[in-house]
């Protein structure tokens, strides 16, 4: 059964989750900024950004199809509605049995038509990046299934609300879950948001690039769209990965909410001191890499098996 | 005679030179290839509608040049038997005397347009880049205009899936006719030319050209002039490696050493700034000797400055090549084998971080090197990781020159005037740039005013080194690739 939830604050949540996206990639970049020595743009820049594109043409390629004036929107609207499935504040907006499948396989949906729309043009350099992002995403998909399908067949419930709701801290197993859930989560994020050290979101090389290079035809508002969907996808799976904490289950609205912020943001600092200390992989280890993080998801369910 | 040997920066008289014949001219070169010289400089000198081709052969072991010359008379058919068909050094100055001059290379293997190719399809010569085909290669263009702000370029690649089979590069951008620009001009009108060759080898352009004239004048400048030149021209090497390190370290996406690497350079660029007035070292070197001296209180703060520039730069060092996720990048990407390195004739640091001897402060010592010499080192495994080591290795050894140097600055004059240049003059400079060898032709005619310049950058042997190390390794390295040789355009395309 779809549920819808009553309760106004996890929709007000969701809204404002969706509006403070720009400024979680704000301060990864302003956090990476002074950790290599520089002041760095304010964490408001992704905002100025997005305006900036607001107001500019949308050029398109005469190669261009239909797709390609579709796709932005397409990605936005499945990113923005895959935030309402979680848990934000007490209760998800939108709730039932089987909404992680939904979650995988509506970001899928909007990958597709982005992969679509970088195909449209037909330049050689994004239909290289679209075959990057596709292959890669065959390897990323465990690694959801496997971490939030082990805690599924944990708590025997199928929704996040649910799955969020059983974990406690109290219970040392759940501990070891919990910081398993939380690593291969990480990883993911890495992986579907592009981040170091599978992709290096601040690169201008084309050759090298794997989600940028997708996207290098738009322009103007497409560009704008893209980009935000880049920002809210990338809190989105760290949000995902804070929540798997329970805070709010376990600390209560107030309490729980500084917890989820404090986690956030030390999710930003990892991200940032991983694309400063270290190097990019090359991209035939990319899927080694992804591969280590579903055995990680993996393990999750042998602890459980074993433990019963 | 079918040979002549020649010093570097001797001043030969071209009139009384003889001419040997067409055949004798290929068959004493060929012999000399064939014994191990290297190319080092090919060009027509124009005499009225004759071309005279010159070419300048390294005497291994011996610090001088080896000469030949012959005469391609307008009424004969102006071509030849190529070199290149089994000396691959030869390829691109064949391709470069042809597009000059006119005069064609017979069993050319890949005459291709150097700096005109939109000339060429003018002229209805279209030139098709070499492709591969199959069910799953593909074509991948890459420039001339780039995502960043870098020079323009095209690079055409055969991929299969993400392995380039083979790459072709084709530059001409930013062909600005500096040989054409440089006679008739007023002295100080061809330092600011020689010095926008490449804009990163101001220093090195600037003293191979200087050295040049001042050889033509028969002017040798004094000991003080000379060391500063050196100073100047190890200031210009350690800042240019530190930005491709930093390069490198950007292109792995390694966002510390990218930063640092850059904050130390801009140490060592200052300096070159409060010596002369331009951080890359602009109006420093003139003909006669230097512009701007060291007094103590420059040459104290220099040793202050490169001593800080030490400290920080071991220290980013060592987390550069200590971790392995950079390793991981650079260790076996981008090979280039000695013997393809030895083929292709790649010099300069390319050729030794192949295990290839190639300094020409060493080989061909000049100016301040022929009193304290610098150790010419090599590395040996050829890959992405050979040549960045190589550059933090060199790096580590000028500064200790600089050091020297400083120590031991002979209380001279740093600049003369020198006299009227020689008539019908010739002369080869050769220097070692940060990339490898610079070398300029100068010729005089008989007013003893610059008639011909003849220039090549060190980028001019090592593009093809490019093409060579990206062979065989993922498409999404070559960016790595191309940084860690980090070639000019510009100087390139002059």
């Amino acid at each position: 059964m779809v549920k819808f939830s009553s309760d106004p604050v996890s929709w007000l949540a969701c809204a404002l989750f969706v509006l403070c996206a720009p400024l979680f990639v704000g301060i990864v970049n302003k956090l990476k900024a002074r950790l290599t020595g520089r002041l760095g743009p304010t964490i408001f820049q992704p905002y100025y950004e997005l305006f900036r594109l607001a107001r500019k043409e949308t050029v398109y390629s005469t190669d261009a199809g239909f797709i390609s004036r579709v796709a932005p929107g397409l990605l936005l609207s499945t990113v923005v509605f895959t935030s309402l499935l979680l848990p934000l504040g007490r209760t998800a907006a939108i709730s039932f049995p089987g909404d992680i499948i939904l979650f995988a396989y509506l970001l899928a949906l909007g990958r597709f038509f982005q992969i679509l729309a970088a195909l449209d043009v037909a330049s050689s350099f994004e239909g290289m990046g679209a075959s990057r992002e596709a292959r890669f995403a065959v390897f990323a998909e465990p690694i959801f299934f496997f971490t939030i399908g082990s805690l599924a067949i944990i708590t025997r419930h199928y929704s996040f609300e649910a799955i969020f709701a059983e974990i406690s801290w109290r219970d040392p197993l759940f501990v070891v879950f919990v910081s398993v859930g939380l690593l291969s989560l990480f990883f993911l994020t890495t992986a579907e948001c592009s981040r170091m050290p599978v992709d290096d979101p601040n690169t201008h090389l084309e050759l090298t690039m794997i989600h940028e290079v997708m996207i290098l035809d738009a322009s103007g508002s497409d560009l704008m769209l893209y980009q935000y969907a880049a920002s809210l996808k990338l809190v989105l799976y760290c949000a995902l990965a804070t929540l798997i904490l329970n805070p709010f289950g376990v600390f209560g609205p107030v309490v729980g909410f500084v917890i989820f912020l404090t986690t956030l943001v030390l999710l930003a600092v990892a991200l940032a001191l991983i694309e400063t200390v270290m190097a990019r992989f090359r991209l035939p280890l990319v899927p080694q890499f992804l591969l280590f993080a579903t055995a990680i998801g993996i393990l999750n369910i042998l602890v459980f098996t074993f433990s019963h | 005679m079918s040979r002549r040997a020649m010093r570097i920066l001797e001043s030969v008289d071209y009139e009384r030179e003889p001419s040997l014949s067409v055949d004798e001219w290929l068959s004493s070169t060929r012999q000399l290839l064939i014994e191990g010289a290297r190319p080092v400089c090919v060009f027509g000198q124009r005499i009225n509608e004759d071309n005279r081709v010159w070419i300048a052969l390294t005497r291994p072991g011996t610090g001088a040049l080896w000469l030949t010359n012959t005469m391609f008379a307008a009424e004969r058919r102006q071509s030849y038997a190529a070199f290149s068909y089994d000396i691959a050094c030869m390829n691109y100055f064949e391709c470069e005397l042809y597009e000059e001059t006119g005069i064609e290379p017979d069993r050319h293997s890949w005459l291709r347009p150097v700096r005109t190719a939109e000339a060429w399809r003018r002229d209805g010569k279209p030139y098709d880049f070499y492709q591969v085909r199959g069910d799953e290669v593909h074509e991948v263009g890459v420039g001339p205009v780039h995502a960043g702000i870098i020079e323009p370029g095209h690079f055409r690649f055969q991929c299969h899936g993400e392995e380039v089979l083979h790459l072709e590069i084709q530059l001409g951008y930013q062909h600005r006719g500096i040989e054409k620009l440089l006679p008739g001009r007023h002295q100080a009108q061809q330092l600011v030319l020689v010095e926008s060759i490449a804009g990163d080898s101001v220093i090195a352009h600037a003293t191979a050209f200087c050295s040049a004239i001042e050889a033509l004048a028969g002017f040798t400048p004094s000991l003080r002039a000379q060391a500063v030149r050196g100073i100047a021209a190890e200031l210009e090497r350690i800042a240019m490696h530190l930005s491709t390190l930093s390069g490198i370290a950007t292109d792995i996406g390694f966002a510390l050493p990218a930063a640092a690497f850059g904050g130390v350079r801009t140490a060592v660029i200052n300096l070159t700034a409060r010596i002369c007035g331009s951080r890359f070292g602009r109006g420093w070197i003139i003909p006669g000797g230097v512009r701007f001296d060291l007094d103590r209180e420059l040459t104290e703060n220099a040793r202050r400055v490169l001593a800080g520039v030490l400290k920080e730069f071991s220290e980013i060092e060592a987390l550069f090549f200590h971790a392995s996720s950079s390793l991981a990048r650079l260790e076996e990407t981008g090979t280039v084998t000695s013997e393809q390195a030895h083929a292709a004739g790649l010099v300069g640091l390319a050729a030794r971080a192949s295990g290839v001897a190639r300094d020409v402060r060493t080989e061909f010592p000049y100016g301040i090197y022929r009193y304290s010499s610098i150790p010419s080192l090599t590395l040996d495994s050829g890959d992405v990781y050979a040549r960045a080591k190589l550059r933090s290795l060199e790096i580590r050894s000028s500064i200790q020159f600089i050091f020297e140097q400083l120590e031991n600055l002979p209380a001279l004059k740093p600049k003369g005037s020198i006299g009227p240049l020689a008539k019908n003059a010739f002369t080869i400079s050769l220097v070692e740039g940060h990339r490898g060898e610079v070398v300029h032709a100068v010729l005089t005619n008989s007013d003893g005013r610059l008639a011909q310049v003849k220039i090549k950058d060190p980028s001019f042997h090592n593009w093809h080194g490019l093409a060579l190390a990206v062979r065989e390794n993922g498409i999404s390295d070559f960016p790595l690739c191309n940084k860690s040789f980090d070639l000019s355009y510009a100087g390139h395309d002059l």
